[in-house]
């Protein structure tokens, strides 16, 4: 999927036509077959003519309780996100997935998956048809291993293929999930595996080919309960890549940012590229962000 | 020689980058159009191959060494190397295969293999022969069993510039990255099947002794096709005792490193049963693994084995993976490779 290109006139129509639309008005009860992770294989991410270079991104975003507002945040700001990542041209040719995480303790579709799509108005009709379960439990974590799961195990992108990280991003307001049961991926992936997997193990399989961030959603009920306690756990389990996100009408703004500076842009030059408040929230949000400097010259590598 | 231009890609890209004597002939005459005729035909223009830009990439670093080698008067017999040995001694290695790597040079012969360490890495090399000699056997019947897989140094020997060391192997053996470009750069998967199970019997006997590797990759384990047998030969510059801090991998095993050994910098099997796992992911033609798991030819319990993490524990892993090539072939059965080292190094 994802041949065709982001085309300002075509976003604009959409999302004029679709402005007054909030989370209350997606109207799913249950989850898209297309969506459902036992229903299909493979999500690709394949270079074409229009987008030579096309870069995975993967928003995987909280749907229970009240987050769904996120979703639509997210939605609306898709036109952003393609056009600021085509106009910055720091990273080529987007092409985005957007998935829905529940409990996959508690909840009838813990993880849904779109494909990855080339521009905005597809994506955002797709992202329409999620079924924002509202559910969760009050086990203190919602299924963020889901997606690290379906991107390392159930993604084929040709960014990968040649040697490029594609950018996951998933967000919400509880704690990590710590560990994502054998049983929940046979019953939702519809895969075998041997045992359960850490979160430990499922992050550094997904950051072999993945930037990984988690978007440490502050407004959220939950976090406005425990900041602390959600801070420290996404800190102690991802360090500098748990980011804050103050503001969610700002996701898109805060998720090119936080890839731009991965990739080696300077930290203050990419919050100093937003205008007004957008970039107080971007620079709350990537002020902890550092860059490795890479590899190089040969000879063996530096733990 | 095969004639130039009838080369295909994985034949041009098994060529490391400083052995330009392997592909072009050594004057400058020959250099100039052997260069213009493999430039026709591999340039992306010309040529629809994925592999194009990649081969002529090679192409040009290849030339480019040539003109440097022939400039400094340093072209050599492709199938030679002198060492000469700082206490007087000297001789002449005559060589299958020549690869760079990242501490310097690996040089094949028919029965031995020189590692030629730059004498900036002079610790990792004295290092990694200290490794070598302290592997300890629990009894006479596992050291039967093993040793035969295990690094036989035969002589250590220090030039102006590089430390060799001179390790035996018998002439059917062949480096795991040559094979594989021997074979087009895939092997089927029963095949890789039985590297694989080896590579986790070693790692199983350096769980027992608490011992890690640390560099097992296609450029360090060794195979005899028709024996099924596999070799580590090479890597052991960074080989440690579990749990003693380490700072430094080659970057194949960097590139796997499990997230809490960055953190905690202990030598940890886990390592190696990732880097194991990276080795089937590699020779079965998908080294990210992206594509083993949709692939058609390929038995799900298999591919999702190489794809998902290490148990940690190298008895588990060979457990699970006897399991996933139960449930993917049914009973074991031997199967024949028909490739012999003079295939591999004619």
């Amino acid at each position: 999927m994802g041949y065709p290109r982001y085309d300002a006139d075509t976003w604009s129509t959409y999302a004029t036509a679709t402005a007054a639309k909030t989370h209350h008005d997606y109207g799913r009860t249950s989850i898209f077959p297309a969506f459902d992770p036992t229903t299909f294989g493979m999500r690709e991410s394949r270079k074409s003519e229009l987008n030579p270079n096309a870069t995975p991104f993967i928003a995987a975003l909280d749907v229970t309780g009240s987050m769904g507002r996120v979703v639509e945040a997210m939605r609306k700001g898709l036109g952003t996100l393609f056009e600021q990542v085509i106009t910055r041209a720091v990273i080529p040719d987007p092409h985005v997935l957007a998935i829905a995480i529940g409990d996959f303790e508690c909840d009838r579709a813990p993880i849904q998956a779109t494909q990855f799509e080339s521009e905005p108005v597809t994506i955002g009709k797709e992202i329409e048809d999620l079924w924002l379960e509202r559910g969760g439990g009050g086990n203190n974590f919602e299924g963020y291993l889901g997606p690290l799961y379906c991107a390392a195990m159930r993604t084929d992108c040709d960014a990968i293929r040649d040697g490029r990280k594609g950018f996951l991003f998933t967000a919400g307001d509880e704690e990590p999930q710590m560990v994502l049961r054998k049983s929940a991926v046979k019953h939702f992936f519809g895969d075998d595996i041997e045992r359960d997997l850490t979160a430990d193990e499922l992050i550094s399989l997904v950051s072999r080919e993945w930037e990984y961030f988690h978007l440490m959603v502050t407004e959220g009920s939950h976090m406005q309960a425990h900041p602390d306690r959600v801070r420290r756990a996404w800190t102690d389990l991802i360090g500098q890549r748990a980011l804050p996100l103050t503001d969610h009408t700002r996701m898109a703004e805060v998720i090119i940012s936080a890839a731009e500076v991965v990739s080696g842009r300077d930290r203050d030059t990419v919050a100093k590229s937003w205008s007004g408040s957008t970039s107080l929230v971007v620079r709350n949000a990537i002020n902890s962000l550092t860059v490795s400097s890479g590899r190089t010259g040969k000879g063996p590598r530096f733990i | 020689m095969p004639l130039i231009e009838t080369l295909t890609a994985s034949q041009i890209l098994a060529i490391a980058p400083m052995e330009p004597e392997r592909l072009f002939s050594g004057d400058q005459a020959s250099l100039r159009h052997e260069f213009a005729v493999l430039a026709k035909c591999w340039h992306p223009d010309r040529n629809s191959s994925s592999e194009a830009a990649k081969v002529l990439e090679r192409v040009v670093a290849l030339h480019d060494a040539a003109k440097r080698k022939l400039a400094a008067g340093e072209w050599s017999a492709p199938d030679a190397i002198r060492i000469d040995a700082t206490i007087g001694k000297s001789f002449v290695l005559k060589v299958k295969r020549r690869h760079e790597f990242e501490l310097g040079e690996m040089a094949i012969a028919v029965n031995r293999v020189a590692f030629l360490v730059e004498k900036e890495h002079t610790i990792l090399f004295e290092t990694g022969l200290r490794r070598i000699k302290e592997i300890r056997y629990p009894d006479a019947s596992i050291r039967g069993d093993l040793a035969r897989f295990m690094p036989d140094v035969q002589g250590v020997y220090e030039t102006a510039k590089r430390h060799v060391a001179i390790i035996a192997k018998s002439e059917d053996v062949v480096l795991l990255k040559d094979l594989l470009a021997h074979i087009g750069g895939q092997l089927p998967p029963k095949h890789a099947a039985w590297v694989v199970s080896s590579l986790l019997n070693l790692a199983c006997f350096f769980e027992v002794t608490g011992l890690t590797h640390n560099a097992i990759s296609p450029e360090t384990v060794f195979v005899t096709a028709k024996h099924h047998a596999v070799y580590l030969l090479g890597g052991w510059w960074y080989a440690a005792p579990a749990g003693s801090r380490i700072e430094l991998l080659p970057e194949a095993t960097y590139a796997v490193m499990p997230r809490s050994m960055a953190t905690s910098k202990r030598a940890d099997i886990r390592l190696d049963l990732e880097s194991i796992r990276a080795v089937g992911r590699t020779i079965l033609g998908d080294s990210t693994g992206l594509g083993l798991v949709g692939h058609a030819d390929l038995p799900k319990p298999m591919a999702s084995f190489l794809r998902l993490p290490s148990s940690g524990s190298a008895i588990e892993d060979y457990r699970a993976w006897g399991q996933a090539l139960k449930d993917s072939f049914g009973p074991r059965r031997f199967v024949e490779l028909p490739v012999s080292s003079r295939d591999v190094y004619p």
